[in-house]
């Protein structure tokens, strides 16, 4: 669909677009951040009509934990089976009791918050606002943040900070997918955190280390100094020390973990544009074609995703990357737009 | 709920309800009674009137549920359902409704707020004031597709069927809802920049 003649209301209207405004997916956030960068005069436009698709939230009028007993049991007197009448978890119940007043005081305030800050925002004081990098596909970027941190930034990710770092509080920067820092330990001990989409936030004070957060799984490596990992599971959190050369890797949601030492060369050398395979299995190298690189992969069959592979590979060029892990491995590879299929030898 | 139909498409469920899985038939209800209540109140101010449709709604679904079509949007099919039967008690109710059956006898009233994460206790009646107003010129019919679109999540074939009018006139109605808010959020900008810079002005006083 072309979207080059839309006014902020045409946005705020196709589904695609408030899909990716309330319920943001890979698919969604691929096609609207490219679009952005390709159409960098319709700023302002999609900014607009992300307000618009916010401001569009409608009050709830939900019934209460009463009210909802009282329609059931009409409803199973009436269809004559009033003696199976199943109550409701306590926790949900008491969710919907919440009076009515008090989430619409706090909609409204929350209302006022927000034209407020878009208003600054407008006005071209972006003191509330976060400060935001993306790399697309394929692209490493290096920022200084306004410590004097560096922060180098893998292919597909986003990292976020406020801009009102004035030394008096903790750094917070936000990550999806995967960065390598080197922060720099300020006089003052101010902590340094990363949050990410995941139930983790690195806590440092002065160190270099690695954070990948991406559908494929979290984890930390740490090359110098020391950190600690904030882990949250459930209602309590979890607190582990790291040291140098350890990796910290959460298992799926559940806030579990595993700790082992690793070959920090390998886990950095995405920094230099390069891939380095000890003992790697294909399936992670299918993981970073697909989430680096926005590659759809196909794999003739699936003994070789198990497949070893021991050597590196530059990633500085996707096609030199297929090519070399090509001939390295003596494998078929295809690559046909975003398509690629590998087969075996 | 019961976790079992939870995998289940729509479609499924909805043939488990009609084949008289009264386990089916009751995480229906559970699954869809707040947002079709939520829907409800938007027409009247008296929840007795919503609670009595939803359980009148689900009570003859139950009672005809063999003569029920098969249906892949059950969501859909009772708010459809739950519209006709509002509009219906409600002109009932409505002691001189002679004239008009579906154009007078209801409104759809709805309020609009923003939830966003910054959380400020500046409070501005003036600005919340320019809101409503905005929210106040739209139609009834505007309202109603807007909040079928924006917080049901319904799309805009479904609205069409549950409004019963064309796809087109949906997106009519939203685009000229959303046209007017546009220029109603530019306002309160505007008016947000005044207020703002008259405190910077006393700032700079002081």
């Amino acid at each position: 669909m072309s979207y080059t003649h839309y006014q902020a209301e045409d946005f705020a209207a196709d589904e695609f677009f408030i899909r990716w405004v309330k319920t943001p997916d890979s698919e969604t956030e691929a096609f609207w951040q490219e679009w952005i960068q390709t159409h960098p005069a319709q700023a302002d436009t999609i900014r607009e009509a992300r307000e618009l698709v916010g401001l569009l939230e409608t009050n709830k009028d939900f019934p209460t934990a009463g009210q909802i007993n009282r329609m059931r049991q009409h409803i199973h007197s009436r269809t004559g089976r009033a003696g199976k009448v199943i109550s409701m978890p306590q926790k949900q119940a008491d969710q919907i009791a919440r009076p009515w007043y008090q989430s619409w005081q706090k909609l409204a305030a929350v209302f006022l918050a927000f034209l407020s800050c878009s208003a600054l925002i407008w006005l071209g004081i972006n003191r509330f606002t976060k400060v935001a990098y993306h790399t697309a596909y394929g692209q490493i970027q290096t920022i200084q943040l306004p410590d004097g941190s560096m922060v180098t930034l893998n292919a597909n990710s986003v990292l976020r900070y406020s801009r009102t770092w004035d030394g008096t509080r903790d750094r917070e920067v936000w990550l999806e997918g995967e960065a390598f820092f080197d922060v720099k330990h300020l006089k003052t001990h101010n902590r340094f955190l990363v949050h990410t989409q995941d139930n983790l936030t690195v806590e440092v004070l002065g160190t270099t280390f690695n954070v990948f957060e991406r559908k494929s799984g979290t984890r930390v490596v740490l090359q110098t100094g020391k950190v600690k990992l904030n882990i949250q599971q459930g209602q309590k959190q979890e607190q582990v020390l790291m040291q140098p050369g350890e990796q910290v890797e959460l298992v799926e949601k559940t806030g579990r973990y595993a700790k082992k030492k690793v070959n920090t060369q390998q886990a950095l050398a995405w920094k230099a544009h390069k891939l380095v395979f000890d003992n790697t299995s294909m399936a992670e190298i299918v993981a970073v074609l697909e989430e680096n690189y926005g590659l759809h992969v196909t794999i003739a069959s699936p003994e070789l995703l198990q497949k070893k592979l021991v050597g590196s590979a530059p990633t500085h060029d996707v096609d030199v990357f297929l090519s070399a892990l090509a001939k390295s491995f003596n494998l078929k590879i295809n690559r046909n737009g975003k398509e690629v299929s590998i087969a075996g030898p | 709920m019961n976790r079992k139909f939870t995998a289940y498409t729509d479609a499924a469920l909805w043939q488990a309800f009609k084949d008289g899985d009264e386990e089916a038939f009751d995480f229906m209800f559970e699954k869809y009674v707040q947002v079709l209540y939520n829907y409800g109140r938007k027409f009247t101010a008296v929840p007795e009137i919503i609670e009595d449709c939803v359980q009148d709604l689900f009570v003859e679904l139950w009672e005809k549920k063999k003569l029920l079509s098969p249906t892949d949007s059950i969501k859909f099919y009772l708010f459809k359902a739950l519209r006709i039967r509002i509009i219906r008690r409600l002109s009932k109710d409505h002691t001189f409704g002679k004239e008009g059956i579906d154009s007078d006898v209801y409104n759809f009233a709805i309020t609009l707020s923003y939830e966003s994460k910054l959380i400020s206790q500046q409070q501005d009646t003036h600005q919340q004031k320019l809101l409503t107003q905005a929210v106040n010129q739209l139609s009834k019919r505007q309202k109603e597709a807007i909040h079928l679109k924006y917080f049901d999540n319904l799309s805009y074939v479904e609205i069409a069927g549950i409004m019963a009018i064309s796809v087109d006139s949906v997106y009519k109605l939203i685009s000229g809802a959303l046209a007017q808010l546009k220029k109603h959020m530019r306002q309160v900008y505007i008016s947000l920049l005044w207020s703002s810079s008259l405190i910077y002005f006393l700032l700079y006083l002081s």
